[in-house]
Order: structure tokens, then sequence, then C-alpha cells
């Protein structure tokens, strides 16, 4: 029962990821939308750490 | 009921593997992660749902229906893992008569070398590697969830094994374990509240599920990988809240059994078990020495004849004193001493080159992060987890004979390719468009 509970969840996570590549590609839909998106910027209210440090500061103008 | 559910599943992805190839290597992965034949009884467990995926996208590769595919250009894991194959062919022609996974083993080899090659060229953009983590998250936290809810469901007693093609419980638990910084990483970068709910809840079954496995090199593995994640989160406290949590639920929940079994690893020594590994890493290291180009074959060590050749035989671990073991298939249990045995001194190296370039291109990602911008700290925590992953196989595969394991080849080729778009943000080519 929970072998095919667990496996009902997991096709339908896939089939969805799935979809959302196939409608990039194919429908040129935004890439981060829906269920997987990703947050574009890093976490908020990130304490430095060694791996970090200073960003390079982009070009001026 | 699970055969038509796939069937149903089937019909919609493999359409979508002809017009989209990108779904189609995700396919291609999955299945290879998931094994999911062997969670089915009825008409759909026959099907080859790898060979069928890596078939259907590599002719959609070919029919150029990706355009966003990048040309190949030779990069450093890519070389490595290339010689890697090729002297894995050597080895697999000039083996010792008669073993019987050779000639499999090496066609894992060059299979999941052919998936990873493909990688830097397909994964062009952070959608595609995003997608590429999210896949082979759900695919393992798939064994994970399930051996998690049947662990708390028996309260405690439910023993974990796994599907034929992963082996024994040891591998399951190095599989699982490797999951582990890949769901930590989704979860804090997850847009959608479910979905980091989701990746949050995978955390504590997959660590469940890995106690269920009643792996002692299994435990060792999830100490580093704890350490690992706790160093090099950014947020400190919150990592050290999760693993704390999860030690706490580990104490409380793993039973009796399992924890006088953990307490075996102090006292090695007098274990038989342990010593009769370091037996088989004698006697794999004297096969290195008597072929110290291509070594024996692979799983030559399991071999009756191989083994009786040598079993007396001090190798380069001469100064430790063993049982002799008169039974032979015997496994090495450790990842390095497998690769000597099998491959020699050459095959050895280039495993190690294979590892340590991981950890070297971590380090390159940084550079690359530092001088992109802050925008792109996703890449260089993503590949600080996928260095957890490679580390939790070190250590825990340092007891096992995972060596021909797809996952840590799959981790160093997604390191490559983390670099590899870091390298086109910095030249200013990264606005691939899928198309």
């Amino acid at each position: 029962m929970i072998d095919g509970a667990i496996l009902a969840v997991e096709l339908g996570l896939f089939l969805i990821l799935l979809l959302k590549v196939w409608r990039v590609q194919s429908r040129k839909e935004n890439e981060n939308t829906g269920f997987f998106a990703y947050l574009a910027k890093k976490p908020v209210n990130q304490a430095k750490d060694k791996s970090t440090e200073t960003f390079k500061k982009p070009p001026h103008a | 009921m699970r055969d038509l559910l796939l069937l149903g599943f089937m019909l919609i992805a493999v359409p979508m593997a002809f017009m989209a190839p990108f779904a189609g290597y995700l396919l291609w992965g999955w299945a290879g992660l998931i094994a999911i034949k062997f969670y089915l009884y009825g008409f759909m467990s026959g099907f080859g749902y790898v060979q069928i995926f890596a078939m259907i996208t590599i002719a959609a590769l070919l029919l150029k229906r990706d355009r966003s595919l990048i040309p190949f250009k030779p990069n450093r894991t890519t070389v490595l893992l290339g010689l890697f194959v090729l002297h894995g062919l050597m080895v697999a022609l000039l083996a010792y008569p008669g073993l019987d996974r050779n000639w499999e083993l090496f066609g894992n080899i060059w299979k999941t070398a052919l998936f990873c090659v493909l990688m830097p060229l397909i994964a062009v953009n952070r959608f595609r590697i995003h997608a590429l983590v999210v896949m082979i998250a759900l695919a393992v936290s798939f064994h994970g969830g399930l051996d998690g809810l049947k662990f708390i469901a028996s309260g405690g007693s439910h023993n974990a094994q796994p599907v034929a093609s992963f082996g024994d419980n040891n591998h399951l638990a190095l599989v699982l374990l490797m999951v582990l910084p890949f769901l930590y990483y989704l979860y804090r970068y997850s847009a959608a509240k479910l979905a980091r709910l989701g990746f949050l809840a995978a955390l504590p079954l997959t660590v469940l599920a890995v106690v269920a496995t009643h792996s002692r090199g299994a435990l060792l593995g999830l100490f580093a990988i704890a350490i690992w994640i706790v160093l090099k989160s950014q947020k400190r406290t919150l990592g050290l809240l999760l693993v704390g949590l999860c030690a706490l639920m580990v104490v409380q929940l793993a039973p009796d059994d399992w924890s006088s079994r953990m307490e075996t690893i102090q006292r090695a020594k007098e274990d038989a078990s342990f010593m009769g590994r370091v037996t088989a890493w004698k006697v794999s290291s004297a096969i290195a020495v008597d072929n110290p180009i291509f070594g024996g074959g692979f799983r030559a060590l399991q071999a009756h004849h191989v083994w009786e050749k040598y079993m007396f035989s001090p190798g380069l671990l001469g100064f430790i004193d063993t049982p002799t073991l008169k039974r032979s298939g015997v496994a090495a249990h450790s990842i390095w001493f497998e690769v000597l045995g099998d491959q020699g001194f050459v095959g050895f190296f280039l495993f190690v080159a294979l590892l340590v370039n991981g950890f070297v291109t971590r380090r390159e990602v940084w550079k690359l992060v530092r001088d992109n911008g802050p925008q792109e700290q996703w890449a260089g925590d993503l590949a600080d987890m996928l260095a957890a992953a490679l580390l939790a196989y070190i250590v825990s595969g340092s007891l096992l004979s995972v060596a021909y394991f797809e996952i840590p080849y799959v981790c160093l080729m997604l390191m490559e390719t983390l670099k590899q778009y870091q390298m086109r943000m910095q030249t200013g080519l990264s606005h691939i468009k899928t198309e």
C-alpha cells in the first residue's frame, strides 16, 4: 500500500518536472516558474562565511 | 495497479522525450537511479527503461531536436573519465578468464560515462542544472521516503533491503547518503513553499532509511556529511539545528540491535567481519602487484581460481596480521582496493585523479562564482553539496565495493557542468535560451 502511494507521488512529481521542461522548450515558457522554481537570489539573511568572502564588484559603466 | 500507473506515465513521458531531448535525458538518468522495474509485478516489469530512454535521447539529439546543445569541448573531467573508460576496456579484454561479471561491470562504466559526457553539452543553463538536481533527488529519495516511512510505521523494526540493481543494504545506504546534500540544497533554493517543505520532509525520512539499512559504513559517512554541511552552510545555525534534530531522531527511534551493531565499529580489530575485509584488501593488492598495469579484471577477487592463487600473498599489506580465508567470493569491501585489484595501479591512479579532480573543480567553481557576483552563489552552494556527496562516497566507500556506482560519476560531471556554466557566465555567453 505504501509502495503504491509513494510510487504515485513520485511519478506525479516527476511528470510535473518533465512537463515544465517540455513547456520551456516547445512553448518558450518562463523557466523559473512553477512547482520546481528556484530562488533567483541567494536565500535571505545569509551570514557570511569563508566560502563567500567578498564578491568582486561589477565593472562600472 | 502500479503497472497501469506506469503505463499512463510512459504514454505521456515517451512522446515528451522525443520532442524535448532534455526531458529524455532526465528520464534516462531517473530510470537508472530509481530502478522502477523492480517495483512492478505485471506487464510493465519486463522493459529495459534505461536503454529505452537512452536510445530516445541520443536519437533526438542526433536529429538536432535541441538547439541549445553546446558543441563538445574536452574538459579535465571528461578527459579523465574517457581515460578511465579506455583503460577499463583494456582491463576487461586482458582479464583473467572466467570472471562472471567482467563485461557486465565494464558495460556499467561506459554507459555511465556516456550519460556523464553528455551532461555539460545538454545542461546548459541554471534551469537545466536545477532540473537535473531535482531529478536525482526525486529518484533516490523515492527509496529513502519508502524505507523511512516503513521504518516509522514498523516502530523501528523495518530492515531496509535494496532492489537487485543496488547490491546489498550497505550499497543502498550509500546511495541514500549521497542524496542528502541534494535534498538540503533543494530545501534552501526552492522557491515554492510546498516544494521546500517536501524536500525538508524527505531529509529525515532518508536519514531514517539509512538507519534502517543497519550499515555501519553509512553511519561514518553520515557523520562526514553532517560535519561538512555545518561547516560549509551559509546558515550555520540552521545547519546545526537540522543535524541535531536528525541525530536526536536517530537516537530516539533506532532499535537496540541497531545501536549494538554500530558500537562494534569501536571493536574493529576483534570483529571477524572487519578482519575478513582486511584479508580481502591484502589479496586485492597482491593481484595489483602481479598485474600492475591492467589488474586482474573486474571482480577478479571474487573468482575462486584467482583467490586461490593470491590468498597467501602479502601484497601491499604484509605488515598486517590477518586470518587466512579459504573461501572465495569475498568482495573487496573498499572502493580503493576494488579498483586496485580490478584495474591495477594505472586504473587506481585514474580513479583517485577523478575524485581529487572533483574537489579541485569545486574550488574553481567558487573562484568563478566570486568573480561573477553574489547572484551566482547558488552554484557555489551546489558545488559544496556535491562535494559533501563525494565525501560521503569516499568515507563510506572505503568500506564498500561501490567503485562502479553511477552516482559519484554523475556528481563529478555535475561539478564540471557547474564550472563550465560559470565560465560561460564570465565570458558573457551564459544566455543560452532553450528553444
